[in-house]
């Protein structure tokens, strides 16, 4: 408080100051280093991230054996490290098949080599070349294996548990739900991978491994990516287009947290009791749900793939591009573990519950897996709501950009009255405005820090007084605007139900604007706002600059980013437009346009005087 | 340090505060408005107790504030030999 003394600051106030004004040009770089610390902010902790480097790490081991490119046939795998016991039969298939396994949500293809997946069809989600979405990046799974094959601690052991063929309890196509299972014994080894699919996202995996009867600890890997990243969409990224780099997000006792790739460290073993840990994208995730959390165990895989830094023009100059993948299990060795692959969904995270401390599924759930950004206080709330419009607009008109509409225009709505009330004064500011200027020029001479000045305040709080100005709506409207502006953005870049929603022209409300109809729309509508708004007490150099460089900047913004925010602008925008124009037709409103064209035609000369000037050249 | 603050606070005031009320139409409920009372603020109290009493004003404004005359207090009587400002 003001009245509170700090015994330590009784030096008297530096006298003078710059009286108010400084001089223009240090102003003016000041002005831009403002805007550089606002910017740098926004850049370096715009991802967020959690500088938590990987907690136990009990075992580096050396990077994983390549297992893909040369695959030779399994008769050619030594005993890894075990003596051959004859005694034991051996399964081993005898050739390459592959199983598919499909339901309603997705179609996987498992081949029996290694006992993995080659492809992992999401049926309800299609890749920006409109191909049905794979959540198997190939170029990476190349290079880095597929998922559900092994991690093991022995570079030759992985291998050979991902090379192998395996006997598989069926082939061909089988409908969840259902249950396949993958069956290798050789050479000592004895491999079993029993996977359940049922109708959800979610598949169960059980692995038991074998050496000479004592079980090996090897774990289940998701080992490089996402199909859906990024970094690897063909062509150009269409600007403003935000890169969210691929996640390792986990949950431990109920805590959520996350750590972007670059951060990921590889190769560490980490024995904590997971709830769930995975790899996130923007939009898709995979994660494992341990059955046992106390006795869960996660290794971090970190590996670096160079990409063309143009992907459309493969002589581009190359970039590494960081691929994270994780393996998951149980520190005894045979695994049960859930792992959900699919679509970073509310209501569909919202069913899938981690396990919780009595054992039963009934933990937290994967909800956390989708991030809101940094204004998620308002930007999630934001999102049921478009969420509940979504659903109340039935089957017929099942569009997001209508949502946003309709909410955008109940918004308004609500914010009529105090807007209303905020207009009129604004009228009546600038009907005693003159007076208002004549009292601040009698005082104009004194400097900032004196005592006089007060008069000068009370003085002018007496005028509005007796004018019946009342400023109680104050800053509110502004306030709520901006959040809500911030808060349309990160809905709008991270819900995957936004992401390739159309609404007539915008193929994807996610992203710009494809015919640029919007932006421009907003543009004239603002400006025509700031002409036939009044606003008193602002000097006309300063009035012409608003009125040009406001439209400029909002459209600029609008231009680059997501055409659904420029929805949600350009709606505020015209009912904005239109109210301001009802009040402008008042009493009050045709009284100060009068007052405005009394005063333009008296500054322009007698003769000129345009009657039809507006504010914008008072 | 003083002057450092003033020229950010004028700054404001002539080109981004026109800005803010370009969005958004109002006023503020009190007189003088949060930016002069910093102004003011700083210039009589200094930049460290000017700049507290100023952010103590900024959470003075909401909704349920009346509004009205809020007057920088004027500054207590220098010492008669005041030491070198911080700053």
């Amino acid at each position: 408080m003001p009245e509170i003394r700090n015994p330590n600051l009784q030096t008297p106030g530096t006298p003078g100051g710059s009286g108010g004004g400084g001089d223009m040009r240090s102003t003016m770089a000041f002005f831009v280093l403002m805007l550089a610390v606002l910017f740098g902010y926004q850049y370096f902790f715009k991802p967020k991230t959690a500088p938590i480097a990987p907690t136990q790490t009990q075992t580096q081991t050396q990077s994983q054996a390549p297992q893909a490119g040369t695959a030779p046939s399994q008769t050619q795998w030594a005993p890894a490290g075990a003596q051959a016991s004859g005694t034991a039969p051996s399964i081993v298939a005898t050739s390459e098949t592959e199983t598919t396994v499909e339901n309603e949500l997705y179609k996987i293809v498992f081949t029996n080599r290694g006992a993995q997946v080659k492809t992992w069809i999401l049926k309800s989600y299609k890749d920006t070349t409109g191909k049905p979405l794979d959540m198997v990046q190939p170029q990476t799974a190349a290079r880095f294996g597929l998922p559900l094959s092994f991690y093991t601690y022995e570079p030759a052991l992985t291998a050979q548990l991902n090379q192998v063929l395996y006997q598989a309890s069926a082939t061909g196509t089988l409908l969840a739900p259902n249950s396949l299972t993958f069956h290798y014994a050789a050479y000592g080894l004895d491999v079993v991978k029993t996977l359940h699919f049922d109708s959800s996202y979610v598949i169960s995996i059980d692995t038991e491994v074998k050496r000479n009867g004592s079980p090996v600890r090897a774990l289940v890997q998701w080992p490089a990516g996402l199909g859906d990243m990024e970094e690897f969409r063909p062509g150009k990224a269409p600007t403003g287009s935000i890169l969210t780099a691929s996640q390792f997000a986990w949950l431990i006792d109920g805590k959520s947290d996350q750590q972007v790739a670059a951060k990921v460290g590889g190769n560490a073993t980490l024995n904590e009791p997971y709830q769930y840990a995975g790899i996130s994208d923007l939009y898709f995730a995979a994660a494992f749900l341990p059955s046992v959390p106390s006795d869960a165990s996660v290794v971090t895989l970190h590996n670096t793939i160079e990409l063309p830094g143009d992907l459309s023009d493969p002589s581009s100059t190359k970039k590494p591009a960081n691929v994270i993948g994780l393996a998951v299990g149980d520190q005894s060795g045979s695994n049960s573990l859930r792992l959900y692959a699919g679509p970073k969904q509310m209501d569909v995270l919202n069913t899938i519950h981690s396990i919780g401390s009595d054992g039963k599924a009934d933990g937290p759930t994967l909800e956390p897996l989708i991030h809101y950004g940094w204004l998620g206080i308002v930007a999630k709330p934001l999102y049921i709501a478009l969420r509940f419009l979504h659903g109340l607009l039935g089957t017929g008109i099942n569009n997001w950009g209508w949502a946003i509409i309709i909410f955008t225009a109940t918004f308004n709505l609500i914010m009529l009255p105090t807007r209303f009330v905020m207009m009129k004064s604004s009228i009546k500011m600038a009907r005693i405005q003159p007076k208002v200027d004549a009292i601040r020029k009698k005082y104009a001479h004194l400097k900032m820090n004196d005592p006089k000045r007060a008069d000068m305040n009370a003085e002018i709080m007496a005028l509005h007084q007796a004018e019946g100005i009342n400023m109680v709506g104050g800053c509110l409207p502004l306030l709520v605007q901006m959040p809500l502006f911030i808060a349309y953005f990160e809905v709008l870049s991270n819900v995957i139900e936004l992401r390739q929603a159309h609404w007539f022209w915008l193929t994807d409300l996610s992203l710009p604007d494809p015919f640029h109809v919007l932006p421009i729309l907003i543009i004239l509508s603002m400006f025509l706002t700031q002409f036939i708004t009044p606003s008193p007490g602002m000097d006309p150099a300063q009035r012409r600059m608003m009125a040009f460089m406001m439209p400029v900047f909002f459209g600029f913004i609008l231009w680059h980013y997501a055409s659904g925010l420029a929805l949600y602008w350009g709606t505020s925008n015209m009912i904005n437009l239109s109210f301001q124009l009802i009040i402008n037709n008042t009493k009050d409103g045709k009284e100060l346009h009068a007052i405005a064209a009394r005063k333009a035609a008296k500054k322009l000369g007698s003769g000129r005087g345009d009657q039809r000037t507006i504010q914008g050249r008072r | 340090m003083t002057r450092l603050l003033l020229a950010t606070l004028a700054l404001y005031r002539r080109w981004l505060s026109p800005a803010i009320h370009a969005i958004s139409p109002g006023g503020c409920r009190y007189q003088p408005t949060c930016s002069e009372y910093a102004q003011i603020a700083i210039a009589t109290h200094g930049p460290v107790r000017g700049t507290v009493m100023a952010l103590f004003r900024l959470l003075r404004c909401h909704p349920f504030a009346r509004g009205g005359l809020d007057q920088v207090p004027a500054a207590a009587i220098p010492r008669p030999h005041p030491h070198e400002p911080l700053t």
